[in-house]
């Protein structure tokens, strides 16, 4: 219940603001992606690619297409998404999979283990910073220890919400013939 | 001598407009012309400046008094026009006119 009060709220206010502030702020996101896409050329061609991007950006006509045109530079040139790992790519899918299932069975530790390496996957997959195992490990840590935070915390919410229907059964019992006094 | 690049769609719709072009085109020109993305055509691009049938030039402007970036200009050189317009031909020579997934040149690596 209290998963669908906190994405309804997301939905009804929070992601209209969210777009709303990224395609206010488009351009210096889109500037940002492809500074941090610059940043991973070799250096004789860096500062010169750099400045052409920018300019591209910068003559792009649009707010969604500016962030478009940034992912589309770093897809290219900062994660190079032909070159994804793909041996991950299925590990990840694997993931994906007890995630799921767990999540049907209903083992919070299966879903929540299955998405967590999931998403450590992910970021190994396009993220050559995160490439050596320690960095996976650690980072996979992380994500776990955030998702059982948050697992904690929602369950909290859940038992004072069901707490609160509990106290609301003490009203009067209904009456023999199954009508509410 | 430089590789010749790969002949994709892509490509071929680039160097059209840049033979119909009287002008250098920047990379947001050709990508406002062709909606080809920024992903693709800038890898495009950098073939065709390394193999020599494009020129980048740089526009001499000051950023600071015009309030933007200065931009790069393509442009095709002598070696670039004629490869294009071969390249032209034997696609049209290939394809009738009608639109084919992907054509290579003679010589270079398929898609």
């Amino acid at each position: 219940m209290i998963e669908f009060i906190v994405w309804g709220l997301f939905t009804i206010f929070l992601a209209p603001f969210l777009y709303q502030l990224l395609m206010e702020k488009a351009e210096p996101i889109a500037n940002w992606v492809v500074n941090r896409t610059a940043d991973r050329q070799p250096e004789a061609v860096r500062e010169e690619r750099r400045a052409e991007w920018i300019a591209h950006i910068k003559f792009t006509k649009g707010s969604a297409s500016q962030l478009i045109e940034a992912l589309g530079f770093a897809c290219r040139y900062f994660i190079r998404v032909p070159k994804l790992n793909f041996a991950l790519g299925r590990r990840f899918v694997v993931h994906v999979a007890i995630s799921f299932a767990g999540s049907t069975w209903g083992s919070r530790t299966l879903g929540a283990l299955g998405g967590a390496f999931a998403v450590a996957a992910i970021f190994r997959m396009l993220d050559p910073a995160v490439s050596t195992f320690p960095d996976f490990l650690q980072f996979t840590l992380m994500i776990i220890g955030t998702m059982v935070v948050g697992l904690v915390l929602i369950s909290a919410i859940r038992r004072r919400f069901r707490s609160d229907e509990n106290n609301v059964a003490s009203v009067d019992p209904p009456s023999d013939d199954g009508t509410q006094v | 001598m430089a590789k010749q690049p790969r002949m994709t769609l892509q490509t071929l719709r680039v160097l059209q407009l840049m033979l119909d072009s009287r002008e250098g085109l920047a990379g947001s020109d050709i990508h406002n012309a062709t909606k080809i993305f920024s992903g693709t055509l800038y890898p495009i691009l950098y073939r065709f400046e390394d193999a020599g049938w494009l020129k980048g030039k740089w526009e001499k402007i000051d950023p600071a008094k015009e309030g933007r970036p200065p931009r790069k200009f393509y442009e095709l050189t002598n070696v670039g026009r004629a490869q294009a317009k071969a390249a032209l031909v034997r696609y049209h020579a290939q394809t009738d006119g009608a639109t084919a997934p992907a054509w290579t040149p003679p010589g270079a690596k398929p898609i």
